[in-house]
């Protein structure tokens, strides 16, 4: 799940730049640093207050047209659902594709605590969540991690311990 | 079905090859060959541009569809991902765009002042502080948070400018059916990448489909959506773009550009 979203966001960001004309911005030119450790698929249920149809408001699809001038009323909600799925893990070969680290300074950093203000793409695994001033944390017994969006994908940033 | 396939060949060997591969083209299938061979094609683009300036006129619109694309695993494996939208656009201030699919359930809604994007899947929501028009706040969307949905760029009023932007070759392909809708099919080239166009045939020149393929990696990753639906007056209430948290939900921030980080550790992705 983790390497999907990263990937979905790496895809958008690279079509959004093709339709813009623009230069992709250089992941290698920022500061810091980003991980994302093999992790399971992604999580099959929805966390507290998850919304699997998304609350569109006060919008009203009754006289959306299909085709050129049919008005139809869409059931928008019951069009989806379709299960989600991620390619056979061994389809990624992870085990030795990744940038700047070696697989020992991984497992080290993972061991001895990640450089603050490393960005996880998944969500790390066996952790508690901690709340600071109405702000939540993960801990996973060595770093603290805050979720942050980056662009419209959840990471999961290393800081410093907020307590 | 097979001579559409042949003809749609033709034109992709147009836009990525120089103009002998176009005569090799014909040789092979002896089909119809695309209605010009000059290097850009006034018509092409001037079907483009009728596009654009129709949707820039629309006060407001809904499209929905599907979007499909891929992403490029080690040895150039491709698995093409899917998901489902819908966009309801009001200018000059406000949208709402809802997307579902393999990997993501969000949800941006813009309300002048703001923008909220929502995660279904996490129950998380963040807010930006954004410029009250679409144009500038897509911008700054985009440049200092990272957000990327090319959907979203058709309400933008220099759509059109920047798919136009830098084409080194254009071509009219030919009338084709999408979803049953008749469609002028345009290709443009630019230096890294295709763009082709269906564009509704008619008093409604709508973009029906867009493929966009990259040509600076091998494995040539594309990013297609197909306009199934679509209304100029959807019927908007009070309130459409206000995001109300519901219990549960939690907030959270944005990475800024100047936040991203130097070095990538990601398994699987191909570089």
């Amino acid at each position: 799940m983790l390497r999907s979203t990263f990937c979905k966001a790496m895809a958008g960001i690279i079509m959004a730049a093709m339709i813009l004309g623009i230069g992709l911005p250089s992941v290698e030119a920022a500061k810091g640093t980003r991980v994302s450790a093999p992790a399971a698929n992604r999580p099959a249920q929805q966390p507290a207050g998850g919304n699997a149809n998304i609350d569109r408001g006060n919008i009203d699809n009754s006289n959306v047209r299909i085709g050129n001038d049919t008005n139809i009323n869409i059931d928008v909600d019951g069009r989806y659902g379709y299960p989600v799925r991620v390619p056979p893990a061994g389809y990624y070969d992870y085990d030795h594709h990744h940038y700047g680290y070696s697989d020992e300074q991984v497992v080290g950093a993972f061991i001895a605590g990640l450089v603050i203000g490393a960005i996880l793409t998944e969500e790390p695994a066996n952790t508690t969540t901690v709340v600071v001033k109405e702000t939540e944390y993960l801990y996973d017994g060595t770093n603290y991690y805050q979720p942050v969006y980056d662009g419209t994908t959840v990471v999961y940033k290393v800081v410093e311990n907020p307590t | 079905m097979k001579q559409k396939i042949v003809v749609a060949l033709i034109a992709l060997a147009v836009v990525a090859f120089p103009t002998h591969s176009l005569f090799a083209a014909q040789e092979m299938s002896n089909e119809p060959a695309i209605s010009q061979v000059e290097t850009r094609s006034a018509g092409a683009e001037n079907l483009v541009i009728s596009m654009t300036t129709y949707m820039k006129s629309l006060p407001q619109f809904y499209v929905c569809g599907e979007i499909n694309y891929d992403v490029v695993y080690k040895e150039n494996n491709k698995i093409q991902y899917s998901g489902v939208f819908d966009y309801y656009v009001k200018r000059p201030g406000q949208f709402q765009f809802n997307a579902k699919g393999d990997i993501q359930n969000t949800q941006v809604i813009f309300d002048g002042k703001s923008v909220t994007v929502y995660d279904a899947n996490k129950a998380v929501y963040g807010i930006i502080e954004t410029p009250s028009t679409i144009d500038g706040t897509l911008d700054l969307a985009l440049s200092e948070y990272g957000i990327s949905l090319p959907v979203l760029d058709l309400a933008r009023s220099s759509f059109g400018d920047n798919i136009l932007k830098d084409v080194k070759k254009s071509a009219y392909v030919g009338l084709s059916d999408v979803g049953g809708i008749a469609c002028h099919h345009v290709a443009l080239a630019k230096e890294n990448l295709t763009i082709q166009l269906w564009i509704e045939k008619g008093e409604n020149p709508i973009p029906r489909k867009v493929l966009i393929t990259s040509k600076s990696n091998p494995a040539m990753p594309s990013w297609s959506c197909v306009i199934s639906d679509w209304t100029p007056a959807p019927k908007l209430y009070d309130g459409w773009t206000t995001f109300v948290p519901k219990p549960g939900m939690k907030k959270i921030e944005f990475l800024k550009s100047s936040d991203r980080p130097a070095s990538v550790i990601n398994y699987g992705k191909e570089n």
